[in-house]
């Protein structure tokens, strides 16, 4: 079946809140994730033309959102430039009477989030955030069913950890990497 | 069964057998190990799930949907000239100004539009015109529905097709249309809000104590009474919103005893 370019538009809407939650969570700033999502959009409707009919229009943008978002941070460290993601000055829309009844605020969850493997964390957001299956997962990433969900215990694992007792982290050794790092 | 870090993570996603499920709750029952760490775990879920979409519930900024709108028309001007320019980041936070066109007043305290599509239209039809084709594009108060939100009361208890008028929403009806299983068992919920200025067209799911609106299309400008509850509620095509049911759905949609036995054990 052909898709017109009006139905791919409308794919794309219904792909938006999903693709805008992964914006968050790469970049940690909803004023970011805002940026990189109309980064996303733009690029992508400029490529129409070279969009396959069949191609899993959900990978294909999500892979255009982490590249993007890959040459920001690069474009970034040239430029000696960092931001505290989780300045609440970046974040003035959050509701802080919704981030006190958390039982973990979104400091918390994104300091430990940072601190996973990328391998982890796009597992941790497909299946905890997303609600994928594991077979969905394991479609999306092209990985074996048994891969993602040993990759999503030990994330679930490092996370007790870290949501436990973040002070601590420093002496558990997950594997993770600082922000740039995340970006492999 | 020996539980292993990747059976207990099973376990929690429900990915394992009846059986095997049966076999795992025996032993987190009679370990308060396990029973701790499940409860940590389940804990941390939600607050990972409840983080991020924390985002759902600011405004989908104008720009992208103003793109979206003029597309394909817009690609025509823009492949006779070079690819646009990647914007670059800011590195401080802007009070973006929605263009008038995306301002819709609120129809109700329980519903605030951001926009997605008038209807079936993401651009009204040529032939459309007036307060009944003002178009917006998804909606605000997506994200999270809590117990303390007074369409979680809706969401848990009314039954499909029996439309129920909000105490906090003066004239603003919810009716539920459909309740389906998504592929991981979970429980979903198509529904609209109709209120005197604006409609809209929601699914959303439940996720441990909580709905999660996977997505919400809305149009303004035409009051529940010119669309007709039940011609709002199942007569629109509404494809974005259809895009995620058939993303969601497994099989077929609860029959309405199938509903109401759901309903009574709580969604489990």
């Amino acid at each position: 079946m052909t898709t017109t370019a009006e139905q791919w538009r409308d794919d794309i809407v219904a792909l938006l809140p999903r693709l805008r939650r992964y914006c968050y969570s790469l970049t940690g700033s909803a004023v970011d994730a805002d940026d990189l999502l109309q980064n996303t959009v733009e690029k992508a409707l400029s490529k129409y033309d070279q969009f396959q009919q069949g191609t899993d229009l959900d990978r294909w943008m999500f892979r255009m959102c982490k590249n993007l978002w890959i040459d920001e941070w690069r474009s970034r460290r040239v430029r000696g430039h960092t931001i505290d993601p989780m300045d609440s000055q970046n974040e003035p829309w959050i509701d802080g009477e919704t981030v006190q009844e958390n039982k973990l605020g979104l400091r918390d969850v994104q300091t430990a989030m940072d601190k996973l493997q990328e391998e982890q964390r796009i597992i941790v957001f497909l299946i905890i955030v997303e609600g994928y299956s594991y077979k969905e997962a394991a479609t999306f990433l092209s990985l074996p069913i048994g891969t993602v969900m040993s990759r999503l215990a030990r994330a679930r694992k490092a996370l007790e950890q870290l949501l436990r007792a973040p002070e601590q982290d420093a002496s558990y050794d997950i594997g993770g990497m600082d922000a740039p790092g995340r970006l492999q | 069964m020996i539980i292993t870090d990747e059976i207990l993570t099973a376990y929690l996603d429900g990915e394992l057998t009846v059986d095997e499920i049966a076999d795992v709750a025996r032993q987190i029952d009679s370990s308060p190990e396990l029973t701790r760490r499940v409860k940590d775990m389940r804990r941390n879920d939600a607050s990972i799930a409840q983080a991020y979409h924390a985002i759902d519930s600011k405004p989908m900024p104008a720009g992208i949907l103003d793109m979206l709108d003029k597309f394909p028309e817009s690609q025509k001007t823009v492949s006779e000239e070079e690819t646009p320019t990647v914007l670059p980041f800011k590195t401080k936070p802007v009070m973006r100004t929605q263009a008038p066109i995306w301002q819709v007043a609120m129809a109700a305290s329980v519903m605030l539009f951001v926009g997605l599509g008038a209807g079936r239209y993401l651009v009204p039809p040529p032939s459309s015109g007036g307060a009944s084709a003002e178009k917006i594009l998804a909606q605000q108060n997506t994200g999270i529905i809590g117990p303390e939100n007074e369409m979680f009361a809706v969401l848990e208890h009314q039954p499909s097709a029996s439309p129920v008028t909000l105490a906090a929403g003066g004239d603003t009806v919810v009716l539920p249309s459909m309740t389906f299983k998504t592929g991981d068992d979970r429980y979903c919920r198509a529904y609209s809000v109709i209120g005197q200025k604006s409609t809209s067209q929601n699914v959303a799911c439940r996720m441990e104590d909580a709905w999660i609106v996977k997505i919400s299309v809305g149009s303004a400008g035409a009051s529940a009474a010119e669309n007709g509850l039940y011609q709002t509620a199942s007569g629109e095509d509404n494809s974005a919103v259809t895009a995620v049911i058939r993303g969601l759905i497994k099989g077929d949609a609860l029959s309405a005893d199938d509903e109401q036995k759901v309903i009574q054990k709580n969604w489990r």
